[in-house]
């Protein structure tokens, strides 16, 4: 028997379980798949695909104003915990800031790792490429950079990052290739041999893919801005981006270590339920089917982009306990241990199919820190 | 000063119809020049199921579309293999149809000289695992598919080789005629708006859905029914050959195989709109539901896409409340000499993709006569270059599955690819789906100021696989713009339009794996890539 039992291992369920194992709860996390940080960019928005302030954000969303000390109190929790696994997140939710993206365009987000650094509005930037890398084209993205800000002067170099590499490689492999120190100096001595070439020596701001090293993303980002002497950004964009595996893994590693119970390649195939109260969830692994028992439950299991949801020929469905749900797969009437963690509350809350950061990981800390107080907790309440 | 130009035949619609009567020109030498309002193809030609018909859907309502399509589908499978498969295909009888139609339809298709033969029912379901184990009687037919993306491009390839003239995203603006001969067409360029002047003794009228709309700028009159039908596109190739119920024609009775992917259709209902590309949910539900009959798993299987077009049905009298199914599926040739006064004017419409040679051969016929040629037809014999190349590209740094995909693609082309993916970076795979290398589609941007994904995907398969160009089409933008071949602005309105193009299709079959990618697309464009103020731009 577990306190808490959470259903998926996206940046909601992650959270949730984290948070819970260190409330002293004895928690079980249930995965299947691969958790949908690994498709995300890794920074977090408020309102997906639109700027919008804290205020528009808590309307649009099933907050009340006066919960504004808790969502600020639930991002400063996140940003410790980030830090504590040694890839600290900055940003105010109050003040978003203007970020660059993988096509050049830019959008705003609330919180950002090292690894990113807000858009200034004039300078010289440099966006560099790999050649090896087709999700990451530098002119296209300076071009779309420089039509964003005009006052800024914008070039675009490329550079070959392998020796004699013959493949195509993902932001992801860049990284893993740039965790490598020779693979690091090289990069720098072709970097400064393109400027020179180009007789660019004024530049102040250089925009990378986010590949900016995977484990040794500390290491990068410092020798890249102390070779270059000016500040240095990922631009995420395409999937895999480093900038949100990174975050995955050490969430990853934090709840195993932390003591969470994970149920890896298990799917939820139902639940035990008894007077709107779930006693435990059933679920199918590889070889052999059993049931989860807990005391409290959270579904994280996304929403139509990460699986919680399924769109039928007769409407929405719930994929993992077989919830009702009304014409926008919100839970109708959900059992009175369960929460909602992120899009699993219903397609009402995403914008452009997903609900942003912030929403996920406000919705995980009201779901874990409600548990403390009445049982419908939280604060969407 | 207004461009102006002369020759021998203006051909209007860039379908597979006058890409066809283009190069029956050319091969019998006269002047021709084609001009199309959008891409090669963008309407009917490649909005069908891409069967090569044997005839025997028609064996019993329509005979003599019946023998026209059998005695094509011989001579296409000969004279144009780069764009066959020989797959065959089966009748299917089922439990609730027509007894009495199956005795009729052999019977004719004995008559007809269509060999059709009987096949024991665990042979079939033992070819056909997915066929319904209901079905009573199978018989098979020499069906084929067609890819009619490849069939256009390289019959007007073939034109253009033999001294014909394209002109695509042209539309033409009016019809000149002298009293009562036309003498040319006047046309505009869609994309910068100049005007040009072809000057021609004969003019001929091959633009499908939209042939009413021509005949009346030449103020003739024509009735043609738009009979749009719906089709989608599962994730993969479940069945061998084509499959057919075994019925009187209706809705929703085809399955016809085309590469990795099956297509299924179709529907019928009229519509006055030639633009009309609309798909309806409840529509494609129905069609479902029937196509239960002979896939009883068809509503497990996952959709990547549906798409319409209209067939353009010609109509002697207006005659209102026609379904469109009992129309004939015949070709209609109309000299509008004869029949309206205005010498020069040929309208040929109707028919099918499996007749599009038969409907070029016959309409040439006619202007040889009236040009006083006597210039014989020789598609019959004369043959498109096969697809397959022997080459296996050993020069390239080539991906396995795009090596295999070129040997089955570049044909003639060869050389010409060998060449190119010798730089390292051509060989790159850019769509992971249909395993498109950056050659290939480097080769198909034009470099004229006016990228259109949709003309790449025509010419390339790029974003046709289940992801449905999410990160081709991304890719292709960018590398356009790194390689010189087009603009940023361009490229950013070409990946919009492009997306939103793929969106409309998936939108309508959007249940399960399909909405969910669905959703990642607009995911990663609207939020990662932050391409949301871009669309909001476009929209002021």
């Amino acid at each position: 028997m577990y306190d808490v039992v959470v259903i998926g291992q996206g940046l909601s369920g992650m959270l949730a379980a984290i948070w819970a194992r260190g409330e002293g709860k004895r928690t079980a996390m249930i995965m299947s798949g691969a958790g949908k940080i690994m498709q995300s960019t890794g920074v977090l928005d408020l309102i997906p695909g639109s700027r919008g302030t804290l205020d528009e954000w808590m309307k649009q969303y099933p907050f009340h104003s006066e919960n504004k000390a808790d969502v600020l109190q639930a991002v400063a929790k996140f940003k410790a915990l980030t830090r504590e696994l040694g890839y600290p997140y900055n940003g105010d939710v109050r003040e978003p800031v203007p970020v660059v993206t993988g096509s050049g365009h830019i959008k705003e987000t609330a919180l950002y790792p090292d690894t990113v650094t807000p858009v200034p509005d004039r300078g010289h930037a440099v966006v560099v490429g790999f050649q090896e890398l087709p999700d990451f084209q530098p002119l296209f993205i300076s071009k779309n950079l420089q039509k964003e800000r005009p006052l800024m002067t914008v070039d675009a170099i490329r550079i070959p990052l392998g020796e004699d590499s013959q493949r195509v490689l993902t932001q992801l492999d860049a990284a893993r290739l740039l965790d490598q120190k020779e693979v690091r100096a090289r990069c720098l001595r072709r970097i400064s041999g393109q400027l020179a070439d180009k007789g660019i020596s004024q530049a102040d701001f250089f925009v990378f893919p986010s590949s900016l090293g995977n484990e040794a993303w500390a290491q990068t980002l410092k020798q890249f801005s102390e070779g270059l002497g000016a500040r240095v950004t990922e631009a995420p964009g395409m999937p895999p981006n480093a900038t949100a595996i990174r975050l995955n893994d050490r969430l990853k590693l934090k709840a195993i270590r932390s003591g969470v119970r994970l149920y890896a390649d298990t799917t939820v195939t139902g639940a035990d339920i008894e007077k709107n109260h779930i006693r435990s969830v059933r679920v199918r692994m590889a070889n052999r089917a059993t049931d989860v028992a807990g005391r409290q439950f959270v579904l994280a299991t996304g929403g139509i982009l990460g699986g919680g949801l399924e769109v039928t020929p007769d409407g929405i469905r719930e994929t993992a306990l077989h919830l009702n749900t009304d014409g926008d797969g919100r839970p109708m009437n959900p059992p009175d241990n369960l929460f909602l963690a992120g899009a699993s509350g219903g397609r009402q809350l995403t914008r452009h199919g997903i609900v942003g950061g912030v929403y996920s990981l406000v919705s995980s800390y009201a779901s874990v820190f409600g548990l403390r107080k009445t049982v419908a907790g939280g604060m969407a309440k | 000063m207004k461009k102006a130009l002369e020759t021998e035949v203006a051909v209007i619609g860039g379908g597979v119809t006058g890409t066809g009567i283009l190069r029956d020109l050319a091969l019998r030498g006269i002047k021709a020049v084609l001009v199309e309002q959008g891409d090669l193809g963008h309407g009917t030609s490649t909005r069908n199921h891409g069967l090569l018909h044997s005839g025997c859907r028609y064996a019993v309502r329509d005979p003599e579309a019946a023998v026209e399509s059998y005695q094509e589908n011989l001579i296409l499978k000969r004279t144009i293999p780069g764009s066959i498969e020989q797959t065959g295909g089966l009748f299917v009888k089922v439990p609730g149809d027509d007894d009495a139609y199956v005795r009729r339809w052999l019977d004719s298709c004995g008559k007809l000289g269509i060999p059709v033969g009987e096949i024991p029912l665990e042979q079939a379901f033992r070819e056909e695992p997915y066929l319904t184990k209901e079905a009573q009687a199978v018989y098979q037919v020499p069906d084929g598919t067609i890819d009619d993306f490849t069939l256009l491009i390289d019959v007007a390839a073939d034109a253009v080789a033999h001294g014909a003239a394209l002109l695509t995203y042209h539309e033409v603006t009016g019809i000149m005629t002298e009293q009562n001969h036309v003498s040319g067409i006047h046309v505009r360029d869609t994309r910068n708006g100049e005007e040009q002047d072809i000057y021609a003794p004969i003019v001929i009228n091959a633009a499908g859905p939209w042939g009413m709309n021509i005949a009346k700028m030449a103020g003739v009159p024509l009735r043609i029914i738009n009979n749009k039908g719906m089709l989608v596109v599962f994730s993969h190739r479940f069945n061998k050959r084509v499959i057919n119920r075994l019925r009187m024609p209706g809705d929703g009775d085809i399955f016809v195989p085309a590469h990795d992917v099956t297509i299924f259709g179709t529907t019928g209902k009229n519509t006055d709109d030639p633009n009309d590309f609309s798909l309806n949910r409840e529509e494609m539900e129905q069609m479902l539901t029937t196509g239960a009959d002979l896939i009883p798993e068809i509503h497990q299987m996952r959709l990547i896409r549906a798409y319409s077009g209209s067939r353009p049905l010609y109509q002697k009298t207006a005659g209102k409340g026609s379904s469109g199914r009992d129309v004939t599926r015949g070709m209609a040739l109309l000299d509008h000499g004869e029949r309206d006064g205005l010498d020069g004017l040929i309208t040929i419409t109707g028919g099918k993709l499996t007749t599009f040679r038969l409907m070029a051969e016959r309409t040439v016929d006619l202007v040889c006569k009236k040009l006083g040629s006597d210039a014989q037809c020789t598609t019959r014999e004369a043959a498109l270059p096969s697809r397959k190349s022997t080459d296996s590209f050993s020069g390239a740094n080539l991906a396995p599955a795009a090596r295999h995909k070129l040997m089955n693609w570049a044909g003639v082309r060869t050389p010409e690819f060998e060449t190119s993916l010798k730089d390292r970076e051509a060989a790159n795979v850019v769509c992971e789906c249909e395993q498109v290398t950056w050659a290939e589609i480097d080769a198909a941007i034009p470099g004229d100021g006016h990228l259109d994904l949709g003309d790449i995907r025509r010419r390339t398969r790029l974003g046709m696989g289940p992801c449905q160009g999410t990160f081709c089409n991304f890719r292709t933008a960018a590398l356009a713009v790194e390689h010189g071949k087009a603009g940023t602005r361009e490229a950013d309105c070409a990946l919009m339009r492009g997306v939103k193009e793929r969106r409309k299709g998936m939108g309508v079959v959007a249940t399960g794996e399909t909405a969910k990618q669905l959703q990642l697309m607009q995911t990663i464009y609207q939020v990662s890539l932050g391409f949301g103020n871009e669309e909001e731009k476009q929209h002021v």
